[in-house]
């Protein structure tokens, strides 16, 4: 005990050194800082670079919605002379106050912005501003009937992906028990994509088998059926159409209440997260994470100048779990997130595949004048079978039912005063639930944004995805936002956030109401392109189960707060074009009530070489030291194009990855990345299925890309 | 008596013992001992535990090292090295040995370290080692060595700042199925003026909580070294001296653990 304690002493007491370690180093880069002069230019050149390069400014628990919404953009950058400010806005790190001041700027403007014009109006540091480069044109405007001239048979391209991964070792869900084995079939993933695109149209076609997925043989059509697959034609610009996607899409308006895309916004280190959604239309789908998309048709017409209206229809079948008590023809819909996104690997779960046929029609009108937008957005959703859920708290006020309709208000307006936003939607269950906010700049060094979230426990909406707290559905959260963005010097960059939550009814399986704060500083020093550091506070107090036996011998439920505080500290140096390291330190603890507090630790040093122009090597080793799964550290990590890791790195051990990116020809990418975790002191790895002999996982990932 | 020592013995040379977090301590020099090992950032050094601290050695240097851990004569570990600057970089050897007759573990080590410019006005150094560590204890455990690979790099950022890391053993050898301590540091050294730096880790030891290093060395005159630090997890603080006369430098420096006591060490280098 006594060596416990005395434990526990030296990792407090190794945390306020870290922080006075990071606070030190942060303080060594300053006073010299400009005393050497920029070196060598640093050019982002490719897709996952510049991926990689924006996705250090998000560093959100769920990124991987990112990774597909910024491909779009790669593809499609943001004409900044021509868009909208709600286009502008659709860029990850810019908020639609940013948006909205670059658009008035120009509007106001007598010739076309400059890169340095657009780089004062947004307000972003010089390596932010590079971060963003890649993702928007800064070019003249071009006449309105220019779109409109080229042809649907010109000037196309396209990629084709091939993806191969898979873990080496292998989990119990793949070794035979008695016979059988739990995972139906082979350990690898097959992932294959194409997408073909020109100015005024493109095609994806998507398909994937997740590992331990069957890929099975159909005899009527000579072929192999992926588990997972996903398709779209989408076409601009044909007369008063001004998109219309055939297939696979997403629908989002407003907050979000009503209808989002697969954005699972929660805190990250952009303070101005819950401003960063807003009205994104109707967008083409092509990942194979598909339980917030649609597959059928929709459209958007430019009724006029100012209106535009929207309509889809939908027609797939969800994965349901038929009803083992309930035998009158029940379901029970199956309430997966996405990053659990319906695998189909135990006899269970494909049972589960395509039982509940859904069927969607919605629409939307929007009416734009100047820097002001209101729209109404609704739909109407029928499924096959009646829904039923089970007899648990937690779900009693989730939807149930066979039909379903919901429709949301919402509007957004720039003045000088700053930028409002809000949704307000009435649910399946004729609940109020409303999201907005006011984000104004305090001074031109300063800005402020302040959000509100009223989404009751019977807010059960079905498409919504919008800002809260924990991610995922926006029901059964009440919350207060306030973030703040402080540039005291071009150099500097001063964020903070705070987030107050209740929790109306039962979160999981908590027994009580319950509530819930969140807070994060971080100060950002980027003195050049090729030097950027950052220290970073978190603090975070929620609400969590307990358990406790009394007397008798019964368990008592009850909420206690948990307290969670964190330290990270980095720095990202671009030596050369050839060559960039990057460092990190984070620091942990997590403790719920008079519990013995848990402690994590993670260091990692990043090398990346890019020896000649086709070659690009990425390297990671980290040590991490984590009591529990709450003092999990997360860290992004490279990875091939289309993907998102984030790990989450507990216990004892050490990952290490190393990556090579070689491109041959010009047409051709290849990408191969070989990944360990190595635990000290355990000699089985995870749970279930998932249960792994042994103390290391490691894992093959291979990519070819061919442009044509 | 023995059996204790034996058992800190093999703790010093496994990874999976308390005692492995004072391992640090075989491996340094008086100075390293002295800034508390927090040296990894720094180039010009030949006793750091960063391969790339080898870089810009200007003239060829022999050095010896002996020192005595926790005042037990049977932790003595005793350190030599030899280090040639080349118009391709800087390479060395380097050995050390330390335990008694029922064990004795010792590691010769092979390394370079070099600047590269890559076309730019400044320098990144880079260094690789390959350290034989060779364990024998008393019949009938009998005798194994292994292979381990050391990486690390310097990076000057500004001209009064350099950042550092390294990470040891990345090939994860073991001895008799007994895995070596494997670390990862990440390092700085911040030059507050011309006579005096002080010196940054964090240290991960990959059995071990974190460790914070800090060091400070100062120069009165300019024949003269002061040097204190502190490190963490567990808490031990260090001082020491170092002397410069034309071509010989003796360096003194010692550290104290809170529970464990003084460990001593001396150091000498010539350089031509």
């Amino acid at each position: 005990m006594v060596s416990q304690r005395l434990g526990a002493v030296l990792m407090v007491d190794s945390t306020l050194a870290i922080f006075a370690s990071i606070c030190l180093g942060a303080a060594l880069l300053m006073p010299h800082a400009f005393a050497q002069s920029p070196p060598d230019a640093v050019a982002i050149t490719t897709v996952d670079e510049a991926i990689d390069e924006l996705l250090q400014f998000v560093e959100q628990d769920e990124g991987s919605y990112l990774v597909d919404e910024l491909l779009f953009l790669y593809d499609n950058p943001i004409d900044i002379n021509d868009a909208s400010a709600n286009e502008i806005s659709s860029l990850p790190t810019v908020s639609r106050l940013q948006a909205s001041r670059l658009a008035s700027v120009r509007n106001q403007a007598d010739a076309p912005l400059s890169a340095g014009d657009v780089l004062d109006a947004l307000q972003l540091t010089d390596a932010h501003f590079t971060a963003i480069r890649p993702f928007i044109t800064i070019a003249a405007p071009k006449p309105s009937s220019s779109r409109q001239k080229s042809s649907l048979l010109q000037s196309w391209q396209g990629d084709w992906i091939q993806r191969y991964t898979r873990r080496l070792d292998l989990s119990r869900g793949y070794i035979e028990e008695d016979g059988e084995r739990a995972y139906q079939g082979t350990p690898e993933r097959h992932y294959s994509r194409i997408r073909a695109r020109n100015p005024r149209a493109q095609f994806n076609l998507t398909f994937d088998k997740a590992a331990g997925e069957v890929l099975e043989w159909e005899p009527r059509r000579r072929a192999y059926l992926f588990p997972h697959q996903a398709a779209y034609l989408q076409l601009n610009d044909i007369g008063p159409v001004s998109s219309a996607v055939l297939g696979d899409f997403s629908v989002g308006f407003g907050e979000g209440l009503t209808l989002s895309p697969m954005r699972m916004a929660s805190h990250g280190r952009d303070p101005f997260a819950p401003a960063s959604s807003g009205t994104s239309g109707i967008r083409p789908f092509g990942s194979s994470m598909r339980n917030q998309s649609f597959r059928g048709i929709a459209t958007t017409v430019d009724v006029t100048k100012e209106v535009q209206l929207t309509g889809f229809w939908s027609s797939t079948d969800r994965d349901a779990t038929v009803d083992s008590v309930r035998m009158d023809n029940g379901y029970t819909l199956r309430t997966t997130g996405p990053a659990a996104s319906s695998y189909y690997r135990t006899t269970t779960e494909r049972a589960r595949k395509a039982r509940l046929p859904a069927r969607t029609a919605g629409a939307a009108a929007t009416y734009d004048i100047s820097q002001w937008q209101v729209g109404v957005v609704g739909y109407h959703t029928t499924y096959g079978a009646e829904i039923r859920l089970p007899d648990t708290p937690h779900r009693s006020l989730q939807f149930e039912g066979s039909s379903a309709s919901m429709i949301g208000f919402f509007g957004e307006g720039y003045t000088e005063a700053g930028k409002f936003f809000g949704e307000v939607a009435h649910s399946p269950s004729r609940s109020l639930g409303f999201a907005g906010g006011f984000h104004t700049d305090l001074t031109r060094y300063a800005s402020v944004l302040t959000s509100l979230r009223y989404l009751p426990a019977d807010f059960d909406g079905l498409h919504g995805a919008s800002f809260t707290a924990v991610g995922g559905t926006p029901q059964n959260e009440h919350g207060w936002y306030t973030g703040l963005r402080i540039q005291p010097h071009e150099h500097w960059t001063i964020d903070a956030y705070l987030d107050h939550q209740y929790f109306p009814w039962l979160r999981h399986y908590f027994a009580l109401p319950s509530t819930g704060f969140d807070s994060r500083l971080t100060l950002q020093y980027e003195p050049y392109r090729w030097l950027t550091s950052f220290v970073e506070i978190r603090y975070r107090l929620r609400d969590d189960r307990y358990e406790v036996e009394d007397q008798t011998g019964r368990a008592i439920v009850g909420v206690r707060p948990k307290e969670q505080h964190s330290l990270r500290g980095q720095v990202r140096y671009q030596f050369s074009p050839a060559i960039r390291v990057q460092l990190r330190a984070d620091a942990k603890r997590s403790q719920q009530a008079a519990d013995e507090a848990a402690f994590g630790t993670l260091l990692y040093a990043d090398l990346r070489v890019t020896p000649q122009p086709w070659l690009r090597v990425d390297q990671r080793i980290a040590f991490f030291d984590a009591d529990s799964f709450d003092a999990s550290l997360y860290a992004y990590e490279s990875d091939l194009l289309y993907s998102f890791n984030l790990p989450a790195l507990h216990r004892t051990g050490q990952r290490a990855y190393l990556m090579v990116t070689v491109q041959p020809l010009s047409f051709l990418y290849l990408q191969a990345k070989y990944a360990q975790t190595r635990y000290e002191n355990v000699e089985v790895i995870g749970s279930g299925w998932d249960e792994i002999e042994g103390n290391k996982v490691r894992e093959l990932r291979m990519q070819m890309r061919i442009h044509f | 008596m023995r059996l204790l020592l034996l058992t800190i013995c093999l703790g010093l040379g496994y990874s999976g013992s308390t005692f492995a977090q004072n391992a640090t301590l075989l491996d340094a020099s008086a100075r390293s001992v002295a800034l508390s090992d927090a040296v990894t950032a720094t180039t010009g050094s030949w006793s750091s535990t960063n391969p790339a601290s080898w870089s810009e050695i200007t003239s060829a240097r022999v050095a010896i090292s002996a020192g005595r851990l926790f005042g037990l004569s049977e932790l003595s570990p005793v350190s030599a090295a030899a280090l040639l600057p080349t118009t391709h970089g800087t390479i060395g050897i380097r050995a050390r040995s330390y335990g008694f007759e029922a064990y004795r573990q010792t590691t010769i080590s092979g390394g370079w370290a070099g600047g590269f410019s890559f076309g730019t006005q400044r320098a990144l150094h880079a260094g690789v080692r390959v350290d034989y560590t060779h364990i024998r204890q008393q019949s009938p455990y009998g005798q194994a060595g292994s292979f381990g690979l050391s990486l690390g790099f310097v990076a000057p950022i500004f001209t009064h700042l350099d950042v550092g890391a390294y990470a040891t053993n990345v090939n994860l050898p073991s001895v008799s199925g007994n895995e070596l301590s494997r670390e990862l540091g990440l390092a700085w050294l911040y030059i507050i003026s011309d006579n005096a730096r002080l010196v940054g880790e964090l240290n991960k030891d990959i059995q071990h909580p974190l460790s914070v290093r800090t060091g400070l060395e100062w120069l009165p005159v300019d024949i003269l070294a002061l040097r204190i630090g502190s490190a963490t997890a567990p808490f031990k603080f260090s001082g020491g001296a170092g002397f410069v006369m034309d071509s010989v430098q003796i360096d003194i420096g010692g550290v104290h653990h809170h529970q464990l006591g003084w460990s001593p060490n001396a150091s000498v280098q010539f350089s031509w």
